[in-house]
């Protein structure tokens, strides 16, 4: 992908709120332009909720998310059971309450892992250019011809399964997208007159990559991080179905899809819940992201007058 | 530091001396010979002298290496053949401190102000990597940058906005505040104002002018427009197709120069009124519809002057090399050119035919 395509489909649009926050860079994050901006509010909102509720999930749930005959088992949502029973009479809210917790950490941990190492990877490598350049780029182009959900399949399979197998195995796969996307940006603005002008000014390396190069990195690095959560929790949901994520009986808004799926034409509540997590999760993720983009691009069409 | 001496004694002692460069854009080949016909570098043994204090100018059209030597002078290129010394040190081989300071002595300011700034970052986060070596308290700093300001012509209250809510004059007044953070003894200007609207380019003009005398700044001014260099150089080198062809005083090169493919040049530049049309018999060709000989001089294929003297074959066997002209004033000149001799004559000639 082209940065400056990226960069022109940023520029500026009608009918936006003006504002009084200064724009651009990541100062450009505040309470107010989140507030001020539509669609980032409704991420934002849509993502506070889902976090939340994995944290109340900690302290409470409406019954106790193992416990077995909490109700008749496939009780259709009721007062007392709000999402039903399933197969053994346990509460679905509660285990979905509780599964966020696994799905939302291990997508979260993972993304985390491969932002931060993706960013240094492809940070350096488009940088320092040369030999390291080419050997990092040929070996992301191999690890990426490898689909991703095979190659954390291998790596789960060498640790055992697990959650934290997993956020292991997310994060490296994750990581060579992240690498990939941040090298092509530096190597298209490497060349950049300010960044030659910092160059000019006896900047450190550190510094140019710092401060010149990293902040065009961050629009695109915010879009793919929240694409990256989404797909880790779709991911995570995946493993768990393949038996390698977390052990039943522990929830998990995957395994919670996956119990539910065989009763499917019975009792259609069992993963309409989780599901449904799934799809506000990942919507509020996605929204929120595509706001910041906006925010923290200063050419993106929000004026200051 | 300065003694009264120092002053004549520097006029004499070249800032810059470019020695013999070459640089070659060609990359080797990993396997095998090169494909295709052999390319022409981007600059062919080009030698030159920069002084202290002076206004230097560039100029060519556009592929003549005019930017290629600029980059050089700078350090962002390094040559392929030959070298570039900075007060008798050579710019590619220079120790760490040595460069430390070079960078701190000669800034750039670049064509385009749209692209030499970060959008990302505020004019005070752009002009701060400029003090980032410096030892000064916040206060201090503050101060400078005002300062800064005020000289270029902006005000403190910018200081927090972004590079897109400046216009383009405003914007190239920010890259030469930042240039000047530093507190450089020479600039490397590239262009500096063919990106800007014709109103804009006489402000920024007149602002490098004033900076320059009022800092004491060595200008070099890499450009294809004549009327900047016109305005603004005191001396100037003609650059074609890598090569250089002339170099000598504004007046000399602007009003009579002694070398064709200066005459042509001049005479090329359209002159404001379009009911005079300028004398210019001797333009016969594009640049690049003919490739030029391997050997003799690089501009003979498009020569007025060698058609007029019909065709001398010493043009096509043997390069000429920059050579001094005696001039009247006894200012120094170069040109090569075998027939340079023969210039101001024919073109009265060829003007009057």
């Amino acid at each position: 992908m082209n940065v400056v395509d990226t960069v022109n489909s940023m520029k500026p649009r009608f009918g936006r709120r003006t504002m009084s926050v200064p724009a651009g860079g990541v100062r450009a994050i505040t309470l107010r332009a989140i507030i001020g901006h539509k669609r980032a509010l409704l991420g934002a909102i849509l993502t506070a909720v889902v976090v939340l509720m994995a944290i109340v999930s900690v302290f409470w749930t409406p019954f106790d998310p193992m416990a077995f005959d909490t109700g008749e088992p496939f009780t259709p949502p009721d007062f007392a059971h709000p999402m039903g029973t399933d197969v053994y009479g346990r509460d679905i809210l509660s285990r979905i309450m509780a599964g966020s917790q696994v799905s939302l950490m291990v997508a979260a941990a993972a993304v985390a892992g491969a932002l931060v190492m993706g960013t240094v990877i492809g940070l350096v490598a488009g940088y320092i250019g040369g030999v390291l350049d080419l050997a990092v780029t040929r070996v992301v182009d191999i690890l990426l011809a490898v689909p991703g959900l095979v190659f954390a399949l291998g790596i789960v399979a060498l640790l055992g399964p697990s959650a934290q197998s997993v956020t292991i195995a997310l994060s490296v796969v994750y990581t060579w997208q992240f690498a990939r996307i941040v090298r092509s940006v530096v190597v298209s603005v490497r060349s950049r007159s300010y960044v030659e002008a910092a160059r000019g000014l006896d900047a450190s390396p550190l510094s140019i990559m710092v401060k010149d190069i990293l902040p065009s990195v961050v629009p695109i690095l915010i879009v793919q991080v929240t694409t990256a959560l989404a797909w880790g929790i779709l991911d995570e949901a995946s493993l768990g179905f393949l038996g390698l994520g977390v052990q039943p009986p522990d929830p998990s808004w995957g395994s919670l899809l996956i119990e539910g799926r065989q009763y499917l034409y019975d009792a259609p509540w069992l993963p309409l819940g989780a599901g449904t997590m799934v799809v506000i999760a990942v919507l509020g993720v996605n929204l929120l992201g595509d706001g910041l983009r906006e925010i923290v691009d200063p050419r993106a069409g929000r004026s200051t007058s | 530091m300065t003694t009264p001496d120092e002053t004549s004694a520097d006029a004499l002692v070249p800032l810059f001396s470019v020695r013999n460069v070459t640089k070659d854009f060609e990359r080797k080949r990993r396997f095998g010979r090169k494909r295709g016909r052999r390319s022409r570098p981007a600059l062919d043994a080009v030698s030159v002298d920069i002084y202290r204090g002076e206004a230097f100018g560039i100029v060519g059209e556009s592929g003549s290496g005019k930017t290629t030597l600029g980059r050089l002078l700078i350090g962002f290129d390094t040559p392929t053949e030959g070298e570039v010394h900075f007060e008798g040190r050579v710019v590619a081989a220079m120790s760490r401190p040595e460069r430390r300071s070079f960078r701190r002595r000669v800034q750039m300011v670049f064509q385009n102000p749209f692209a030499s700034l970060n959008p990302f970052r505020t004019i005070r986060d752009t002009l701060s990597d400029g003090y980032a070596r410096r030892r000064m308290s916040s206060a201090e700093r503050s101060a400078s940058m005002t300062e800064l300001l005020a000289r270029v012509g902006l005000n403190e209250s910018m200081l927090e906005r972004y590079p897109h809510e400046f216009s383009g004059g405003q914007r190239q007044r920010i890259v030469l505040a930042r240039a000047l953070t530093v507190e450089p003894s020479v600039l490397i200007a590239d262009e500096p104002v063919s990106a800007l609207d014709v109103s804009i380019q006489a402000q920024v003009l007149n602002l490098l002018n004033s900076l320059k005398n009022d800092l004491g700044l060595t200008v070099v001014m890499v450009t294809h427009d004549l009327r900047v260099v016109n305005f603004f150089c005191d001396r100037i080198a003609v650059l074609y197709m890598g090569h250089i062809v002339e170099v000598g005083s504004r007046e000399a090169i602007m009003n009579d120069s002694w070398h064709p493919y200066t005459r042509m040049l001049i005479s090329a530049a359209p002159n404001g009124d379009p009911e005079t049309r300028s004398e210019r018999p001797w333009v016969s060709s594009e640049l690049g519809a003919t490739e030029p000989p391997a050997e003799g001089c690089i501009f003979a294929p498009r020569c007025w002057l060698r058609q007029q003297l019909g065709n001398p074959e010493r043009c096509t066997i043997e390069q000429p090399t920059a050579r001094p002209i005696l001039m009247e004033d006894g200012a120094a000149h170069l040109t090569a050119c075998h027939f340079a001799e023969e210039v101001p004559q024919q073109a009265k000639a060829a003007v009057g035919a």
